[in-house]
């Protein structure tokens, strides 16, 4: 097929468009990363744009590392991300597949009382006190349950689930496969893309998370790694690295520290969207189906 | 049917909530705190015998943060344990959650024993907190069990009356801090190479700050001759910033309520501020000023300081002044910064207004739950922080190991001023001691002399005390539970009008024109209410 | 989402659904209808059990909550202790003194937000779906969804050096002989800068969920549109952008029930009072007089005013796509 010269100025267009947006986009990132390796008494001094680390210092790392806890913030943050996507990929999928099927009476209430729920809510005090009322309060199970399902991502899969062929489901059914057959063996596989990008959005999700936890957990030693980092970071704003006699050794480091505890959490969550990025691809999924 | 089984569960939960919450309510209806005079008064001598297990609520500081997660697992802990033979189990909020995880303890009905906060941040004030039944007011247990404590109160009338309610009732453990130098730590600073260089004297008047301001500018190409941050005041809740603090004295006109000749005044209404609008737009205009000083944070007065963009600001004398010092030493041996005094309007007159901290300013201040079962021995427990041997522990840790006695004077070993490890001072005071962070016990002022260890800090107080502050400071009256709401809206639709039109006035936005407008707009906001609620409880305060 | 293009017709389950239930209520009691449902469907019903458990226990029970907007609810008395005082909380967000300017502003912000926020990632998907080297496409992907990650501490405090007077932006429009000034002292500024660095945080994370349909677009479509003749741009507009439609509209739906949502911390990290003249919005005013001082009651007050100003917008919004394009939530 040959392109015409309009389509060929429009690729060119696109190809330059899309690399300045990258450029524009990626330079927080880069940013974030020279800061967090830079001098913290030349960053402290610093305004303005960076372009390479200003002196070379992994003092603020080792800070991060040397706080207390942190490994085992590390290990529950793992724990909650992988069973609360479980969780959550589990029960979205039920509730997507009862709403996309047809013919089924209350379902239009159904959705409405889901619906409702994203506007209206009564609030964290009640919500604590159910929590507390079953008995997860200091249970990690505290930070999977009560976010279950994410309405908006329900939704979402909905919509995937309703766009599959009826044909497809049809003849599914002709060959005697009940609910649970037709979810996993025709429903999830069609919607790939779809269940790749929720399980994504649910891991950053869990992954980002501190709020739960900041209220219903007591015990420090189930704190996931977000809300030890957010520790730091407070901290790091607001101590009085004091001017105490011989504080020069952690002198103005809080500021590098805020960069790095970034580095610190997002690396490990960034990695996860090229290996979903394969579920992505055109159009294969329709051949493996029928075939 | 299945609705009518989703219906039955959500009333068998319902229903299951509801018990807890009224178990919990009714539970905090029996405020009355559990008699104590059962027991006979205490009589001081510790340890104590008893196999209770406190439980202790508490922020934990920032500096202790990094070297413990939990209290607990400080020597000091263990150390306060064995001398007073009570165990206790410490309870910490998440940093940033303090006042949301505090909440939900109090409305779920599962408080600790002692919670230690700022009991004047609490909705509606210390007077509600007792109302409620959140926390017990301490008379008896002042009388009966906090020996140590009473002693301290009496000598100190004017303390007494400031941790006390309207009504006259003790409600916490005070964090105090009863010598002036503990109190005066925040001040304008200048750049003292830059003055000897340029061949000016320390600036004394407002006059003065103009011309060296000006020099910074024009000689030294400063392009911010003077900055300061601005950020989320602790008590205002809004953006402030905090060059406004240092003029105050100057212009004659402060910016808050203060008291004059037991007369509340609201400082940004009388007719002095628009002096000071007007000075301020000039300098702001003239780029004396730093043109982004509404959005300075912290690293941003940080790099204007070391830059040389500025050279001159406000700070404190610990992690401004003593920061930039020690960043600067080996970087730029000539940079040296000296704390000079607020300016006055004329030469040789004291300034009205400065900064200055109150004795009893509500933080770190531990307050005994209604619902303790252990009331008596928790007071007991706290007494302990104030009696000779609890202070000198808080204050300088242990004896012999980190501080030692010279000509009975408390001196901090080389373990804590220059640590074998090379570990921060702070960092090995945090675990031994709480006198360099707050706490329930009363602060001592030769910590500091110590703690501040430049010649410039030590300096520092004497020139930042010179102003009448402490004259004219606001003093913690508390209004009544049914006013206090009301206040609070005024006060708070007040400040945020006041902040905006500050900066609009500074920064050219609104002409000076404009400030009988503001006037009036501020009646129209109920200032004048404001006023009388305040006069009223300052009248109250002055009978306690 | 994806394969629909195949079959045109299964784009519109929902139509269908409704009108046959319409026809069946008229004929038989509700209730009888509803058990011969669930008995014909059992195994779908004990599929939907967890889910319609979860909403209740950790949805609809906490929802007794709301009570405390019609409270002056204070913790020492839980819930169910403390005064009644009818509107009085929304009666005071009313009559507050800057009530108007916030409203305004939150509809100002939240409009722009819509308008220019969310056709970005949408285009942002398209122009990767027309890029010819994969490799390339993706490298671009997982760089735009980046900055997403980074905090919003972190995020403002860039913008905020950025728009200073002597930051990176005034040193560029300077060559276009713009005046260098502290761009977020202006209160016109505010409004573009909060949107467009929005946009610039969140275009690539917000086009992934596009991404995910377009992958689903069968490409025999595509075939049979160039065999027709179709340039790339028509290919677009007839073959691409039908295929994503209905999840762009539900998604466009969800969004326009959150449009009055505007949260406060973006905001208190730029604003300054010299520009609360725009940059005042709702939830900034109930963090300076609510939150910080806990109070509940006056949130929540403020919380369900949003709320029901948000569902009344999905439901209008919901309601002209049925009429429309036939797409519908429920």
């Amino acid at each position: 097929m040959k392109e015409s010269r309009a389509e060929k100025v429009f690729s060119y267009f696109n190809i330059g468009f899309l690399s300045i947006l990258a450029i524009v986009t990626v330079y927080p990132l880069i940013y974030v990363l020279f800061a967090s390796l830079s001098d913290p008494t030349q960053l402290m001094s610093h305004t303005g744009a960076l372009i390479k680390p200003l002196g070379f210092s992994i003092k603020a790392y080792e800070m991060v590392f040397s706080f207390p806890n942190i490994t085992r913030g590390y290990i529950n943050t793992i724990i909650i991300v992988v069973g609360g996507v479980a969780v959550n990929i589990l029960m979205t999928s039920f509730g997507a597949y009862f709403l996309s099927r047809k013919n089924i009476f209350i379902k239009k209430y159904i959705m409405l009382g889901i619906v409702f729920t994203m506007f209206f809510s009564g609030g964290l005090i009640p919500l604590y006190l159910v929590v507390n009322g079953i008995g997860l309060r200091d249970n990690l199970l505290a930070l999977i349950l009560p976010v279950s399902i994410n309405t908006t991502n329900l939704i979402i899969l909905r919509t995937a689930f309703m766009a599959v062929p009826e044909s497809l489901v049809e003849s599914a059914e002709m060959d005697g496969a009940g609910h649970f057959t037709l979810l996993f063996k025709v429903m999830i596989p069609l919607a790939k893309p779809t269940v790749a990008t929720l399980v994504l959005f649910y891991a950053v999700y869990h992954w980002n998370s501190w709020f739960n936890a900041s209220i219903f957990l007591q015990n420090e030693d189930l704190y996931p790694l977000q809300l030890i980092l957010r520790e730091i970071l407070i901290l790091g704003n607001t101590t009085s690295i004091s001017g105490g006699v011989n504080d020069a050794n952690v002198l103005g480091v809080a500021d590098a520290v805020k960069y790095s505890v970034i580095v610190f959490a997002t690396l490990p969550i960034l990695c996860l969207y090229p290996f979903l990025q394969k579920y992505f691809v055109k159009g294969v999924m329709i051949g493996a189906v029928k075939g | 049917m299945k609705e009518g089984m989703a219906r039955k569960a959500s009333i068998v939960l319902t229903g299951l909530v509801m018990f807890s919450l009224f178990g919990c309510s009714s539970g905090s209806d029996k405020t009355t705190s559990k008699p104590t005079d059962a027991s006979v008064p205490f009589n001081g001598s510790y340890p104590i015998k008893s196999d209770v297990t406190l439980k202790y609520w508490m922020i934990l500081h920032n500096n202790v943060q990094q070297v413990a997660k939990n209290f607990g697992e400080l020597p000091l802990a263990k150390r306060l344990e064995e001398k007073t033979g009570i165990k206790v189990k410490y309870i910490h909020p998440p940093k940033g959650q303090e006042k949301q995880a505090l909440s939900v303890l109090i409305a779920s009905g599962t408080l600790p024993d002692i919670i230690e906060y700022n009991w004047w941040k609490y909705p509606g004030g210390p007077n509600n907190a007792i109302d409620t039944g959140v926390i017990q007011p301490l008379d008896k247990l002042v009388d009966n069990d906090a020996p140590n404590l009473k002693k301290i109160l009496k000598d100190r009338p004017d303390m007494d009356k400031m941790v006390k309610t309207d009504d006259g009732h003790y409600y916490v453990f005070p964090f105090l801090r009863p010598d002036d130098e503990l109190l005066t730590t925040f001040g304008p600073v200048v750049r003292k190479d830059w003055l000897d260089e340029l061949n000016i004297g320390i600036p004394e008047t407002l006059d003065d700050w103009y011309n060296m301001l000006t020099a910074f500018k024009e000689k030294k190409k400063a392009t911010a001759p003077m900055t300061a941050t601005t950020k989320l005041d602790d008590d205002r809740n809004t953006n402030f910033s905090e060059f406004i603090k240092l003029f105050a004295g100057a212009t004659n006109s402060y910016q808050d309520f203060y008291i004059d000749n037991n007369q509340v005044k609201f400082g940004p209404m009388e007719p002095n501020r628009k002096n000071f609008f007007e000075t301020m737009a000039k300098w702001y205009k003239e780029k004396l000023i730093d043109q982004n000083f509404a959005q300075t944070d912290n690293k941003g007065q940080d790099s204007n300081m070391l830059s040389g963009k500025s050279g001159a600001t406000v700070c404190s004398g610990g992690s401004g002044l003593g920061k930039w010092l020690t960043a600067m030493k080996s970087k730029d041996p000539k940079f040296n910064l000296v704390p000079v005094p607020y300016p006055a309007a004329k030469k040789g007159e004291t300034p009205m207004f400065g900064v200055r901290s109150l004795e009893y300013s509500g933080p770190g201040s531990a307050a005994i739950s209604a619902k303790s079962k252990n009331a008596d021995i928790a007071a007991r427990y706290l007494d302990y922080m104030y009696s000779e041997e609890g202070h000198m522990l808080m204050n300088f840790g242990f004896e012999n190991e980190t501080y030692k006695l010279v000509d009975n004077e408390p001196v901090y070993t080389d373990f804590v001023m220059n640590n074998p490890e090379k570990k921060s001072s702070t960092e090995v005071m945090s675990k031994y001691m709480r006198g360099h962070t707050n706490g329930a016990f009363v602060q001592d002022k030769r910590y500091i002399e110590q703690y501040y260890a430049l010649p410039q800090q030590k300096e520092a107080f004497d020139l930042w005390a010179k102003n009448d502050q402490k004259k004219y400071r606001m003093l913690p009256i508390t209004p009544n539970v049914d006013e206090s709401s009301e206040l609070s809206t005024i006060v708070n639709n007040v400040n945020s009008y006041v902040d905006e039109m500050t900066i609009r006035f500074i920064t050219g936005q609104d002409p000076i024109s404009k400030f009988d407008d503001y006037v009036a707009q501020l009646k129209k906001l109920k200032i004048d209410r404001a006023l009388e609620i305040y006069q009223a409880a300052l009248d109250r305060y002055n009978k306690r | 989402m994806k394969l629909e293009t195949m079959r045109p017709e299964t784009i519109k389950p929902e139509t269908t659904a409704k009108t046959e239930t319409k026809s069946n209520t008229r004929k038989i009691p509700l209730k009888k209808r509803i058990i011969k449902d669930i008995i014909k469907n059992k195994i779908l019903y004990i599929m939907v059990l967890p889910v319609v458990l979860y909403y209740i226990i950790f949805h609809y029970v906490p929802m007794l909550g709301i009570v405390i907007a019609f409270q002056d609810f204070t913790p020492g008395k839980g819930i169910f202790g403390s005064n009644f005082v009818g509107i009085k909380n929304f009666i005071d967000f009313f009559s507050d003194p800057s009530f108007i300017r916030v409203l305004k502003n939150t509809a100002v912000i939240s409009i722009s937000t819509l308008v220019i926020g969310f056709p970005a990632p949408i285009i942002l998907a398209l122009l990767l779906n027309e890029l010819k080297n994969k490799y390339f496409a993706r490298t671009i992907q997982t760089i735009t969804y980046m900055p997403h990650f980074i905090s919003l501490v972190v995020i403002c405090g860039m913008i905020r050096e950025f728009t200073l007077d002597t930051g990176v932006i005034n040193q560029i429009l300077g060559f276009f002989g713009w005046e260098p000034v502290t761009m977020l002292n202006k209160p016109e500024l505010f409004t573009p800068i909060y949107v467009l660095s929005s946009i610039w945080q969140e275009i690539g994370w917000g086009s992934i969920i596009y991404l995910a349909a377009l992958a689903g677009v069968d490409q025999e479509q595509y075939e049979a549109a160039r065999l027709d003749g179709a340039g790339r741009l028509k290919q677009i507009f007839h073959v691409t952008l039908p295929a994503i439609m209905p999840t762009i509209i539900i998604l466009l739906i969800l969004n326009i029930g959150k449009a009055f949502s505007i949260g406060y911390e973006k905001i208190i990290l730029l604003y300054n009072p010299g520009i609360y003249e725009t940059s005042d919005v709702i939830s900034t005013l109930v963090f300076r007089k609510g939150l910080e001082e806990l109070n509940w009651s006056f949130s929540a007050a403020v919380g369900l005013f949003n709320s029901v100003i948000n569902f009344a917008l999905l439901i209008t919004a919901n309601w002209i796509s049925r009429k429309t394009n036939e797409t519908s939530l429920w």
